[in-house]
């Protein structure tokens, strides 16, 4: 097995995020996770590997110092520990989706790799900003059930950042139709500050669409004006095609190595994440709202 | 055969409410006139000045007490705009009097209220209509969209209203009035519920798109200006509605301060399907304006009549082009006067619509979801 400085495991969206670190950067290896087969029919993408190294080759081939999983997929707790046990620094962008027993996995806050986060970070705590009264952040991740938890944490975890107050209450609406999946996380804060976290069905590109109100003024991060976009042609009917490009990220791995990226939840942290997540499958069948209480420190 | 003309009694001009912005299209319409301008005698000491000086301006009598000149012949419909307070009484006397009826915004101040005159209007047969929610652009685009069938089968929404206007300032520990204020008081000196005021526009869009909402959440509390704080009341609000089909509705609505935005505050919605999501601003059609001179000399004091500026509006960066609702509600009103048919937004939607707002209230006064409809003491 050949040495090297770091694996990182996710889908080709967020191969996407991370391109240019990623091609930039000697001895790491980009592989892609195994559950991944929607998103490669969402990607419009053929294939099986998409000229990705698998991630079965790849952990047969590397002995990686470091190890990152972006996505979560199904045997990804084995793989995990499989990795611990070879010596890798191992993190993941959310809570494994198994209980892994004597397998303690640090979650790295998927935001701060993000330029245009700490840029508005930045801004947000700066004096003419004020303080923070309301966030609404719409994201709309590929994959599945475990894809769209993965968002809803890191889209908390943002949302406390942001609003630089944790969590003090959250409403969780969500509905299901067609096998389309919709969550609403209506949020307060310590600081009663509110939010809106949305985890869209569709819409691949509508990637992070933030709205920060202070009372001093407003940040808004709008992806159709971020992201280049190509006019094609238009059929007779009413509709112009528009395809947006992908945005470039300039998403930086580094980021997410360092300690500050590193989140040590509590336990009851943990089982307040735990509920929310079965609280998103609770209202979807039920059609109505369930309010959870954010642990106090 | 000449197409009738309709008169019109405009009821009170109020600076709670919108009269003054439907006057353009009353007058600019062919097949309407302003016959009066009327109140009754126990109003504000301002209005009755106010009254008056809009009765000169339009050339017509200044009538006092709505009780009489509701009867006059040469009155058709009867606009009202009044305070929240008082349009109940006004709607159920004129509706009697077999006038039709055009009012601003809501038809009472609280589901009493608004099922009587729910009642009193279809008792009696006249009509009405609520010209401020789904005549313009942004209801237009949006059921445009879904209509498209492109978004598949409409599972949520999401509307950002914000009006940036008045002038937030910091806000003491002292300042701040502990609690909330329920529903039920909405005419102040100094302030309006903004989540009434501005989350009534998200909450219409929604029922235009939505099965009717059986739950609400409703959060506020973080404020922008000292007057809100000080008497607890939001300048600030979010709700969230969930439909008999389980579809999710956030939105967030307020008043948060001039050049807070290019566009004077967002009027945003995203619409979420199972096919895809479609996202409509509500500004546009429109044109970006970066003119120096404007920019560089931009006026954004406030007038110390209207601290809020209810009645006037910021410089802003973008000019929207899109149309003007009170015309299209006024065609509607006109067709239906004409042909019996109902206009899109009546009485009955009204009623519907304040019972979303006032469950909105009751839920963030008891910190849970609220189920609709409102029993008995929740709110009603």
């Amino acid at each position: 097995m050949k040495g090297i400085d770091g694996l990182v495991i996710g889908s080709p969206r967020d191969f996407e995020f991370f391109r240019e670190d990623l091609e930039a950067r000697d001895g790491v290896v980009f592989a892609r996770s195994t559950g991944g087969s929607s998103d490669a029919a969402q990607d419009g993408q053929k294939g099986t590997d998409q000229g990705f190294v698998t991630l079965r080759n790849a952990l047969d081939a590397y002995l990686p110092r470091r190890a990152l999983f972006l996505s979560p997929y199904r045997g990804m707790a084995a793989d995990a520990a499989h990795l611990v046990e070879n010596g890798a620094d191992v993190r993941t962008a959310g809570p494994m989706p198994v209980r892994t027993r004597n397998l303690r996995i640090p979650i790295a806050d998927l935001h701060r790799s993000d330029s245009g986060f700490r840029a508005m970070l930045e801004a947000s705590r700066h004096a003419d900003f004020g303080d923070p009264v309301y966030l609404r952040l719409i994201s709309s991740p590929h994959g599945g059930k475990w894809q769209k938890r993965w968002c809803v944490f890191q889209s908390c975890r943002k949302a406390a950042a942001l609003l630089d107050s944790p969590l003090r209450r959250v409403y969780v609406a969500a509905t299901r139709a067609a096998r389309s999946l919709h969550v609403s996380i209506t949020l307060k804060t310590q600081r009663n500050a509110t939010g809106h976290l949305l985890v869209a069905p569709r819409g691949s590109r509508l990637q992070d669409d933030l709205f920060l109100v202070g009372t001093g003024g407003t940040l808004a991060d709008d992806p159709l004006l971020n992201q280049p976009g190509v006019y094609g042609k238009s059929d007779n009917s009413m509709l112009t095609r528009y395809s947006m490009l992908t945005r470039p990220a300039g998403r930086r791995l580094a980021c997410l190595w360092g300690n500050e990226a590193r989140v040590t939840l509590s336990a009851a942290e943990r089982r307040f994440y735990d509920d929310l997540f079965q609280a998103i499958d609770d209202s979807s069948r039920s059609r109505s709202g369930i309010c959870l209480d954010f642990p106090t420190a | 055969m000449t197409d009738r003309v309709y008169g019109v009694l405009l009821v009170s001009f109020s600076r709670h409410s919108h009269q003054r912005s439907f006057v353009p299209a009353f007058v600019d319409h062919p097949r309407i006139r302003i016959v009066g301008v009327a109140d009754d005698a126990d109003i504000d000491p301002y209005l009755e000045p106010l009254n008056r000086t809009w009765a000169d301006r339009l050339g017509v009598p200044y009538l006092e007490g709505i009780e009489a000149a509701v009867q006059q012949d040469d009155v058709d419909v009867v606009s009202i705009g009044h305070e929240i307070e008082r349009r109940a009484d006004i709607a159920r006397l004129a509706a009697r009097a077999g006038k039709h009826l055009w009012i601003d915004k809501y038809i009472g101040a609280n589901m009493r209220e608004c099922r009587d005159v729910v009642d009193t209007v279809e008792g009696s047969g006249v009509t009405s209509i609520l010209p401020s929610y789904v005549y313009n652009d942004f209801v237009n685009q949006s059921k445009r969209m879904i209509d498209t069938g492109l978004l598949g089968e409409l599972t949520a929404m999401h509307v950002d209203i914000l009006f940036g206007k008045g002038i937030p300032r910091p806000i003491s520990n002292a300042q701040r009035k502990p609690g909330f204020l329920p529903a039920g008081r909405w005419k102040f000196p100094d302030i309006k519920r903004e989540l009434l005021t501005v989350g009534a526009y998200g909450v219409a869009l929604v029922q235009q798109c939505f099965d009717p909402v059986v739950e609400v959440y409703g959060q506020a509390g973080a404020y922008f200006f000292p007057e809100h704080a000080a008497h607890g009341a939001d300048d600030f609000g979010t709700l969230t509605l969930v439909d008999r089909s389980g579809r999710v509705a956030t939105l967030s609505a307020g008043r948060n301060g001039i050049a807070s935005h290019g566009a004077g505050g967002p009027n945003l919605a995203y619409l979420f399907g199972t096919k895809g999501t479609g996202r409509i601003d509500g500004k546009r059609p429109g044109f970006d304006t970066h003119l120096r001179n404007r920019i560089v000399d931009g006026d954004y004091s406030v007038d110390d009549d209207d601290p809020m500026q209810w009645h006037s509006g910021p410089p802003t960066l973008l000019t929207s082009t899109g149309t003007e609702f009170t015309r299209a509600a006024l065609d509607d009103l006109v067709h239906a006067l004409d042909s019996g048919a109902q206009p899109r937004f009546t009485v009955r939607d009204a009623r519907d619509h304040m019972e979303v707002m006032l469950a909105g209230y009751e839920s963030v006064v008891r910190n849970r979801p609220v189920r609709l409809p409102l029993s008995s003491g929740e709110a009603a």
